[in-house]
């Protein structure tokens, strides 16, 4: 059996891949891309954790009640994460109407200078 | 019989399901009526939704509960009713200035209404559990509403940009706060910040796994109450975003954020040694940094962005002043700082939200000149408002930060006295410069008779409820101390 570690190395490359794509990529895709590759490594996670339980061999005093499923958590990130990409692209559309362009370096998004 | 029965342990989620029932309902409306209905009749639906909340959270008397999930999921204690309050009753007053607004500014949409109900929602959520899995819903729910909410305008590229902005930024944060969740539970086993607090008390368990889990759920936690390093998308949205959206921001959904920081204190408490140095200098820098920054602004929104953050900085000190010392110190310093700085937050953008012109969202120094001209409540609420932020002494900002600074330096947190103290003495100067062009008397200035066609019910409404908050708070305050008996 593949131990726990492995996936979570997986998942924490995957993340830090997707923390890097969306620090230095310009285009607006791409980056919605790596915010959902970043999710999908918190959901291979979330699954591998719930799969494997390792807080059962800790040996708690008072052991947590089985209500809390890893798992459904999986579900809710998956809808949050269609949600949020629905609101991004129409996003990206309305800005793509008002500046014919869509890219994030000089010429379009950068008329609020943070 | 039966079937009242059936309801009655849920009952005390009656305050969550009215404010999602106006959301619908709103809807709805527009549904049937088309364009018909004005934008006021859509702002009287979401009051008289918020109200019934508001009855239903004041009855909720914590009797009966159903221990298996209505407990575990959305428990708000007494100091959450508080705040819960408080949110719900600031949306209110931010409606009540907002239909002239979005009709000036030709947004006619009604689901605007329904969007700032389910931000509510989202918000009420985060302050009123101690279940990750509800405090992400919550997260997710506020700001996905707000990402739409902010670019709602469709004149302006820079509202759009703004809520593109403030999408990828929150998305990448939500992110990160679900990896930190991630750890928790794979360490702990729980969701719930209860149970995670008594394994980490009685078994003295600290592991790795835990403290990175920690580290990147308050990472993602404080981008939502914009603190020092993750400040940035702060000035750019307050900017793009309606002047309405901009007063939510800085009050309802900053709010939220730090109800939700503090829950996480509190149960990470027997880690700080991982997280108390880094916060402190964190908050250091947001109270510094974050008035240096207003002081520079030329644009009012971005340096009222800043100074919601240094006002961030100052909510984050009490909280953490209250976390070292449990025992000594009450949270009633809390709900005061946070009461009177939405209150008064939301008289100031009542009135600079009629201000603004038609079609641009920037607000730059030189468009506040003649208020006192066209409106002399306008222009004392603002007087009001900015010297209550400044501090001085016989207003309700004088108090809050007055019991802050005495907190901190019962828990011995003198660094954080002496930001604030600096921070505080910065931040008068910019207050100031507001105070000065608002009473600035400019012949050349043509506003016209705008401002005095926007005079609203609600605009007075708000002016007045805001005064009389900022006034007569240093007096109720006896009584509120009294009762905790300080």
């Amino acid at each position: 059996m593949i131990p726990l570690s492995h996936y979570l190395i997986l998942s924490s490359v995957l993340f830090f891949i997707g923390l890097l794509g969306v620090l230095t990529k310009r285009n607006p895709v791409i980056m919605f891309m790596c915010i959902e590759m970043m999710l999908n490594a918190v959901n291979l996670s979330f699954v591998a954790f719930t799969r494997y339980k390792p807080w059962e061999s800790l040996g708690f005093s008072m052991i947590p009640i089985e209500q809390d499923n890893g798992q459904i958590f999986v579900l809710f990130i998956m809808t949050v994460a269609a949600a949020e990409v629905a609101v991004g692209l129409g996003l990206v559309m309305a800005i793509f109407r008002k500046k014919q362009i869509v890219t994030t370096d000089d010429q379009t998004l950068t008329s609020l200078k943070g | 019989m039966n079937i009242i029965n059936d309801f009655l342990p849920y009952l005390h989620l009656c305050p969550f399901v009215f404010v999602f029932l106006t959301g619908a309902c709103i809807l709805i409306l527009r549904m049937i009526y088309g364009n018909q209905l004005a934008m006021v009749s859509y702002a009287i639906t979401l009051a008289v939704g918020f109200i019934l909340s508001i009855i239903s959270l004041l009855f909720d008397q914590n009797i009966e509960k159903d221990y298996i999930y209505g407990e575990s999921l959305l428990n708000p204690g007494s100091f959450d009713k508080c705040i819960l309050f408080i949110m719900l009753f600031v949306t209110i007053l931010i409606t009540m200035s907002s239909y002239k607004y979005l009709e000036k500014k030709k947004i006619k949409a009604p689901e605007f209404y329904s969007l700032l109900s389910w931000a509510t929602l989202g918000a009420m959520l985060m302050v009123a559990s101690k279940n990750l899995l509800i405090i992400f819903l919550g997260v997710e729910v506020l700001s996905i509403s707000l990402y739409v909410l902010t670019s709602i305008t469709d004149y302006d590229a820079k509202s759009s940009e703004a809520g593109f902005k403030y999408l990828i930024m929150g998305g990448l944060m939500s992110a990160v706060l679900l990896y930190g969740v991630s750890f928790t539970y794979g360490f702990t086993g729980t969701f719930q910040l209860d149970t995670v607090k008594h394994i980490l008390v009685q078994e003295q368990y600290n592991i790795y796994g835990i403290k990175i889990g920690l580290i990147f759920l308050l990472t993602g936690l404080l981008f939502k109450s914009s603190v020092f390093p993750f400040h940035f998308w702060l000035p750019d949205v307050y900017q793009g975003a309606p002047m309405v959206i901009t007063s939510y921001l800085s009050t309802v959904s900053k709010t939220a954020a730090m109800s939700a920081v503090y829950k996480l204190l509190i149960t990470f408490m027997t880690l700080k040694d991982v997280w108390l140095w880094p916060f402190v200098f964190m908050i250091i820098f947001t109270m510094v940094l974050g008035s240096c920054m207003a002081f520079v602004q030329k644009d009012v929104k971005r340096m009222l962005a800043y100074s919601s953050m240094v006002n961030g900085g100052y909510m984050l000190t009490g909280i953490l002043s209250y976390v070292m010392n449990v025992q000594n110190i009450d949270q009633s310093t809390m709900l005061i700082f946070i009461a009177i700085y939405n209150l008064g937050s939301v008289g100031l953008y009542n009135v600079l939200s009629t201000l603004v012109k038609e079609k641009s969202e920037d607000l730059p120094y030189e468009q506040l000149h003649h208020l006192k001209q066209f409106s002399k409540l306008g222009w004392f609420t603002m007087v009001i408002v900015m010297f209550s932020f400044i501090g001085i002494p016989p207003l309700g900002g004088f108090v809050g930060k007055f019991l802050i600074l005495s907190d901190a330096i019962d828990s011995s947190l003198m660094p954080l006295v002496i930001a604030m103290i600096i921070s505080s003495a910065i931040s008068t100067i910019y207050y100031l410069k507001v105070v000065g062009h608002i009473s600035a008397e400019n012949q050349s200035a043509t506003i016209s008779n705008k401002v005095r066609s926007e005079k609203t019910v609600g605009y007075y409404f708000v002016n007045v409820v805001s005064i009389s908050a900022i006034v007569i708070a240093p007096f109720v305050l006896k009584y509120f101390l009294n009762i905790t008996g300080k």
